[in-house]
């Protein structure tokens, strides 16, 4: 990249090329989301167990 | 310990739960350095392509994309083997971790690599072999995602999910040699072996965006291996000790 202009515009291909790299990046993003929320959920189930089996000792 | 040992011990799933956290992190962070180089190399130090111009640039989240879209299937089709074959519960976790991951990057493969059609070929979309196959790769994927979670009975949801990760399998290699198998408007392979055509100015920003993802799929794949180790073991011992402490 010689220039700001040239690395903002791609050249002409700015329209293709900086979607490309968002979609990658929200793409990843979500994941790393998505693994906060499996694990939320995780959590939530052994605690819900958790409170099962003490219920059914008392 | 012996390696022996080892991976016996990490067939427990408490073994695995904590050891799995330092490593995770530490991958985390090596992934991370690697992707913000290899982006860095990537968008601003390669020098334009003779022929496409900046347009090439997409490459550098195309390929690493479509090369993980294709290994995290064959580490779900050989943790389902190892599943189906030995019955351990680690390897049915990792294959159920691993899908959404995999479908995830098939995903930026497929839409990355119709952005980069466009200005390339003309159009965003050729029923082509490559690309058809590996749009049946994502179908796969959503197949062993809806199997993994659409049974009452966890263990029947693993195996239904494990046997079409198997079956499935086979479209790994025809995704890798379409181009060779098929005349195709997909280029042909940017790795011959472990050689490739690519300059050395534009392959390293490549190579370290490839190591990044690796790295970035194995820092999430633990994180998600633990969750689902924990809901599969929700009222075993150690994972109450885990949530509460």
């Amino acid at each position: 990249m010689t220039s700001w202009h040239e690395f903002v515009t791609m050249g002409r291909f700015g329209l293709f090329v900086w979607p490309a790299f968002g979609f990658g990046l929200v793409v990843m993003l979500l994941n790393i989301y998505w693994a906060h929320l499996r694990e939320k959920a995780a959590h939530r189930e052994v605690r819900e167990s958790r409170s099962t089996e003490e219920e059914i000792r008392s | 310990m012996t390696l022996k040992t080892f991976f016996h011990r990490l067939g427990s799933p408490p073994y695995f739960y904590q050891i799995s956290k330092p490593w995770g992190r530490a991958f985390a962070w090596i992934g991370l350095i690697l992707i913000l180089a290899g982006l860095y190399g990537g968008l601003w130090l390669a020098p334009p392509d003779y022929q496409q111009g900046n347009g090439f640039r997409i490459m550098y989240v195309h390929v690493p994309s479509a090369w993980m879209s294709l290994f995290v299937f064959m580490v779900i089709a050989v943790c389902s083997f190892i599943a189906l074959v030995w019955r351990m519960r680690l390897a049915y976790a990792v294959a159920a971790a691993s899908a959404p991951l995999g479908a995830a990057f098939t995903a930026v493969a497929l839409v990355t690599g119709s952005l980069w059609g466009k200005p390339m070929w003309g159009t965003y979309w050729v029923w082509d072999a490559r690309l058809t196959s590996e749009l049946i790769l994502f179908f796969l994927y959503l197949g062993v995602i809806t199997l993994n979670r659409s049974f009452e009975d966890q263990k029947t949801g693993d195996k239904a999910a494990a046997i079409l990760a198997l079956v499935g399998a086979i479209d790994v290699p025809i995704v890798h040699y379409s181009v060779d198998w098929w005349q195709t408007l997909h280029q042909g392979s940017s790795f011959k072996g472990l050689t490739s055509e690519i300059a050395p100015s534009m392959l390293w920003p490549l190579l370290a965006l490839m190591a990044g993802f690796m790295f970035y799929y194995g820092w999430l794949v633990l994180w998600r291996t633990r969750s689902e180790l924990l809901l599969r073991e929700a009222d075993r011992d150690w994972a109450q000790q885990v949530v509460g402490s």
